[in-house]
């Protein structure tokens, strides 16, 4: 599987904001925690909270609705609405990313019918659920205004890996059960 | 005897036994080409037990499928049954507590009542875990040679090149075989498999961590130097040679992965036109390539296509391929 380094995050918080990065590590370090797969990362919140106390952060230790420094937050009813239902949360997770149902649903290791489900109103397993919360605040403080543009911050591959496919990795699909005793090489090379 | 079986006797019901083990069991009765006889064959190697493990410790289940071990294995013999040149000869592989490979004899597996291997010692254990992947391979093992898809003859000559490719020291060592090894599975679907006319498609699957879905591409992806680690000034898409395309897929493994996801395109285009093109023919008058990724591959094409599995083969002539 594709690793990240420290190094490549840091490309990647210099060219997409820092607001943005923040989130995006909480984002990866609690899917990591719910999911595992991913390394821990060698950086805080902390020391880049003190250093940018100017910018919108994202805590997610923070009441609901509010910001890191108590502030409500100007941008809040996105990250913080806590009337939102997981439904809506899903549905809001999908228009503003401009991502597909299929790109939804690998976010969070099911099915595009899974996630059509649960738009419709089906239960979400709680650590779905939690993981919903986590992606939307991601997805919120994305650079760009427009579905297209969050889109493209998603996808953006100059770095390697995108943060679309890092979140992706973080999922836990469980162990493998299919394998196969010979390599494809070996089953056409005879 | 090692692995934690040192010293232990298969239990009087086998609750003890694995598929993949290994009991030593001095003669296996086989039936021999006179009606109704049976001839005691030498197993001095022991026999591997083949039927699955939930079969052998089922009290319920009075048999149990074994074959014999192929004694004094050289390393020819090891090697092929390593490779699967010989589907029949089911190969174990050394583990950290059985640092010797096994290989048995299928051609000669033979269910033999329980109570015959009742009380003969477990001289080796190749699964450890009865529901790990070493469990799963020796399965996939002994179902291949029961399994695979018996592809018309008329059909192979269309993957001569193709074979031909993998089978020489660039194949198995230079890009194109390393590209290859990056490869989870080669599909092949057909229209229909009976007559002549056929419309074949490979699908070249490829694990999403090498390779994303066509949907998830930078829009802002343009071929480049600055995107394409080790692209030369003149280079196009289109002018790349097939050794050259898997030089660059190498080259970019880590790199960005849109950029990756262009080239195992240009992969499964120039697979298309040099290796299985220029094989058509009335029996098969087209093949398309496909590469995608695990993630992209729909239940239904899995169900629709078969692995390519080239075991020794011979075309409708005669003519070895």
């Amino acid at each position: 599987m594709t690793s990240v380094s420290g190094a490549t995050l840091a490309r990647r918080q210099n060219s997409t904001g820092v607001p943005f990065a923040i989130a995006f590590g909480f984002a990866l370090a609690s899917s990591s925690a719910v999911g595992g797969g991913l390394p821990a990362f060698p950086w805080t919140t902390t020391p880049v909270r003190a250093e940018f106390s100017s910018v919108r952060i994202f805590d997610p230790n923070a009441p609901a609705g509010r910001t890191g420094s108590g502030v409500p937050d100007p941008q809040a009813g996105l990250p913080n609405d806590t009337s939102a239902s997981p439904a809506q949360r899903v549905a809001e997770l999908r228009e503003l990313s401009g991502l597909t149902t299929d790109q939804v649903g690998r976010l969070f290791g099911v099915s595009r019918r899974s996630v059509h489900n649960w738009i419709n109103g089906n239960s979400m397993a709680p650590q779905h659920e939690e993981r919903s919360a986590k992606i939307l605040a991601l997805v919120q403080v994305l650079p760009g205004s427009t579905p297209d543009e969050r889109r493209a911050a998603l996808l953006d591959s100059r770095q390697g890996t995108s943060l679309f496919h890092q979140l992706v990795a973080a999922n836990n699909d469980g162990e493998r059960l299919q394998v196969a005793g010979l390599s494809a090489r070996e089953r056409i090379a005879q | 005897m090692s692995g934690g079986t040192h010293g232990v006797l298969v239990a009087d019901d086998c609750s003890n036994l694995r598929q993949g083990d290994v009991v030593g069991l001095p003669h296996l009765m086989l039936p021999s080409d006179i009606d109704a006889e049976a001839v005691s064959m030498p197993t001095p190697g022991g026999v591997v037990v083949l039927s699955q493990t939930c079969d052998v410790v089922q009290p319920s289940k009075t048999r149990c499928m074994v074959a014999p071990v192929v004694p004094d294995t050289d390393k020819a013999t090891l090697s092929a049954a390593r490779k699967g040149q010989k589907p029949l000869h089911l190969y174990l592989e050394p583990t950290a507590s059985e640092p010797s490979p096994c290989v048995a004899d299928m051609e000669y597996a033979v269910s033999v009542p329980k109570k015959v291997l009742a009380g003969s010692p477990i001289v080796a254990r190749y699964v450890e875990q009865a529901s790990g992947k070493p469990a799963r391979a020796v399965a996939w093992r002994v179902g291949r040679a029961f399994s695979r898809f018996p592809f018309p003859d008329e059909v192979y000559p269309v993957f001569a090149r193709l074979r031909r490719q993998a089978q020489d020291k660039a194949g198995s060592t230079g890009n194109f075989g390393r590209v290859l090894d990056l490869v989870e599975d080669l599909r092949v679907s057909a229209d229909q498999w009976s007559s002549p006319g056929r419309v074949l498609t490979l699908y070249v699957v490829v694990a999403e961590e090498r390779l994303i879905a066509i949907d998830d591409i930078d829009p802002r992806w343009r071929w480049s130097k600055d995107r394409v680690v080790g692209l030369r000034d003149d280079e196009t898409e289109s002018g790349l040679s097939l050794d050259r395309a898997c030089e660059l897929i190498l080259a970019n493994l880590d790199g960005d992965e849109s950029s990756l996801a262009h080239l195992w395109r240009v992969f499964g285009a120039k697979v298309q036109s040099n290796l299985l093109a220029p094989a058509l023919n009335d029996e098969v008058v087209s093949f398309d390539v496909l590469v995608l990724s695990d993630t992209e591959m729909t239940f239904r094409q899995h169900q629709h296509s078969e692995s390519l599995d080239l075991e020794v083969l011979s075309d409708s002539t005669g003519t070895s391929l």
